[in-house]
């Protein structure tokens, strides 16, 4: 094999960039503590690296779930095309989410404490098992998908096939437990989270949610390897997977806005504040917009306006997280908080990775390819 | 017998005995300061017209930060005191999210930092049936606020000034039943009440970590159901594809029959 010759585009100096100054970032956190490198306090303890990197991360890599689930238990076998490339986001958005942790741990070295100093009663405690034990399970998926090509590990992969169903229910399982319990963080802090976000039901509306950010992802990794490499899946799967974001979007919304209007929380909207700012932007980005794209005919006929009705409803899942862990919480903290350009530098560090790891695995993996897909079916059918 | 401290504002003449022999006892560095951080577990705070406020950790019967620290680093001892083991921590600061009094504060400038809270004096005072040592300094050289003893017996204690002296106090035991009871409680002036004073008055009487365990207590529940529900759904939804291939060879198969007649 030739190696292509390296070229200095403009996305790759600014990528180099981003990783240089992640890199100072990362040095300073580590020899400096986090008080040097971050503006957390006292009375802002979680930031930008929670927020983002762990709470939306882990949303952002719900595909994994969502996908599989549909294509093996719901039996939609057209889905199939994109099996590959969410589990492979949903495996590399885990790995990069636990490590992401380590830069927000104190004591970052002890992350393990978690799984063998296990306290029920907390929500981070199951989250932790959840997590780790998901890894594990997007680990197995994924080599059964990948591994193939190995001869030398043909046997093994012939075994994981044969099981596939299990992981894939093991998954869905797992996924509904820690996607929920990152909603069940803020389940506790019903005196400090600003009331358009607080509900006792955040587990669930973080469940319900995740599966329509699952979908967006798709579209939008989709949409980004036909842009970089002139890989995708076509076009009518994609919209589909649109619309049934949006189904979820709205059911997601009708109940949300019941539970405003039953706990008198409706004045909160037209105060004029920053929070009720932000709620309505949330919500035009992650359920207006896609819904307006969706229920038009023409646009969702391409490939454009379907990219951006799945982006537009990323990004509103995005603020969504980021409105719960940072501005409800803003409202009651005696602080304000903007993220230390250190903090930037190290979550945008994890985001050019992640574009780069996806990046060489649709070359490497032929993540849009469907050569092996009978040998999968089949497996699945004779795991019957 | 848990052990706890009532404050009463009224007597308090904000010396500040407390928070310097709190220094001592915990080896704090730095000088006595206006703020709870790292350095401070105890401090005053001025509410004007000489009514002092102490801020300290309220050693929770129910504790929120013990309940939502993943590796139990933090834990309600028998005796009443909420204490630390550092060796457990990995410095998540969940605890310090969750605290409804915004107790728990962090070593922010160490590269590898631990949680930092009043814990009752613990090792050197409670286990050794010795009293705290900012209720001993207020008693001993103080104006006598701070009172240390059975919980039971300062809340009964806290009702009888109430009781004999309702002109001077505000008819309420702060802590008796905020977040489901804490060993730290106060009683305040009439013409200055809790609200007035800043404490949070809009707290829940049911425990905090209850809500979180309403979520976490229906996980059995649901994994079973929505297991066998999953697995339903696949033999549902795969039988349809075998059940078509099946047709499929039976049309052939009487297609082929079909023929055969014919001949």
């Amino acid at each position: 094999m030739t190696k292509p010759k390296f070229k200095f585009t403009f996305w790759r100096v600014v990528a180099a960039l981003i990783l240089i100054a992640g890199a100072v970032a990362t040095f300073q956190r580590f020899v400096y503590g986090l008080g040097y490198a971050t503006h957390l306090s006292d009375d802002f303890p979680w930031g930008l690296w929670i927020g983002f990197d762990v709470i939306s991360g882990v949303g952002l890599a719900a595909g994994g779930f969502t996908i599989t689930a549909i294509v093996y238990i719901f039996n939609l076998k057209k889905y199939h095309c994109i099996v590959k490339a969410t589990v492979l986001t949903a495996f590399m958005g885990y790995v990069l989410v636990g490590t992401a942790l380590l830069w927000d741990l104190g004591k970052y070295y002890d992350i393990w404490h978690a799984l063998v100093f296990g306290n029920h009663h907390s929500a981070m405690f199951e989250l932790a098992v959840c997590v780790a034990s998901y890894i594990g399970v997007l680990a197995l998926e994924f080599s059964s998908i990948a591994l193939g090509k190995f001869k030398w590990l043909r046997k093994p992969v012939k075994f994981l096939k044969k099981s596939y169903i299990l992981l894939v229910i093991l998954g869905v399982l797992i996924s509904t437990l820690h996607q929920s319990s990152l909603g069940t963080l803020y389940v506790i802090v019903p005196e400090k989270l600003h009331p358009l976000w607080y509900s006792r039901l955040l587990p669930i509306y973080f469940f319900f949610t995740s599966i329509g950010v699952g979908l967006g992802m798709t579209v939008v990794e989709s949409y980004l390897s036909w842009r970089g490499m002139g890989h995708e899946a076509p076009l009518p799967v994609l919209a589909n997977l649109v619309r049934g974001m949006v189904v979820i979007q709205l059911t997601f919304f009708v109940a949300m806005f019941e539970g405003l209007i039953v706990s008198h929380k409706l004045g909160y909207l037209v105060d004029g504040s920053f929070e009720s700012g932000m709620w309505w932007l949330e919500m035009a980005l992650w359920v207006f917009i896609p819904t307006i794209i969706a229920f038009r005919k023409k646009w969702m006929m391409t490939r454009f306006g379907v990219f951006a009705a799945g982006f537009s409803g990323v990004l509103g899942f995005l603020m969504n997280r980021l409105n719960v862990s940072m501005t409800a919480f803003q409202w009651s903290a005696k602080v304000k908080y903007v993220p230390s350009w250190q903090e930037m530098a190290v979550s945008a560090s994890f985001v050019v990775v992640s574009f780069i790891i996806f990046a060489y695995a649709v070359k490497y993996f032929n993540l849009f390819h469907e050569e092996d897909e009978e040998s999968i079916e089949e497996s699945a059918v004779k795991a019957v | 017998m848990p052990k706890a401290m009532l404050v009463d504002i009224t007597e308090c003449v904000g010396c500040g005995v407390c928070s310097e022999a709190c220094k001592k006892e915990q080896k704090l560095p730095g000088p006595v300061g206006k703020k709870k951080d790292y350095a401070n577990y105890t401090v005053l705070r001025e509410e004007g017209d000489d009514v002092y406020v102490r801020e300290l950790c309220m050693h929770c019967t129910d504790p929120t930060c013990a309940s939502v620290c993943p590796v139990s680093a933090l834990h309600k001892t028998p005796e009443g005191p909420v204490v630390y083991d550092f060796d457990l921590c990995i410095g998540c600061r969940y605890c310090m999210m969750a605290c409804p009094f915004g107790v728990p504060k962090y070593e922010w400038q160490k590269p590898i930092p631990k949680i930092k809270k009043c814990i009752m004096c613990y090792d050197t005072r409670i286990k050794k049936g010795l009293p705290t040592a900012c209720s001993q300094a207020c008693q001993e050289e103080g104006g006598g606020a701070t009172y240390f003893g059975e919980r039971s017996e300062l809340l009964a204690e806290a009702h009888r000034r109430i009781k004999e002296n309702p002109d001077t106090y505000a008819p309420h035991v702060y802590g008796e039943h905020e977040v489901g009871g804490t060993n730290v409680m106060f009683l305040a002036p009439k013409d200055r009440p809790f609200e007035s004073l800043h404490f949070n008055t809009k707290l829940p009487e049911e425990a905090l970590p209850e809500l979180t365990w309403q979520v976490l207590n229906k996980i059995p529940v649901i994994v079973p159901v929505w297991a066998t529900f999953l697995t339903g759904m696949w033999w549902l939804n795969n039988r349809k594809t075998e059940v078509e291939e099946n047709e499929g060879s039976k049309k052939i198969r009487d297609e082929k029959h079909g023929e055969g007649e014919n001949d």
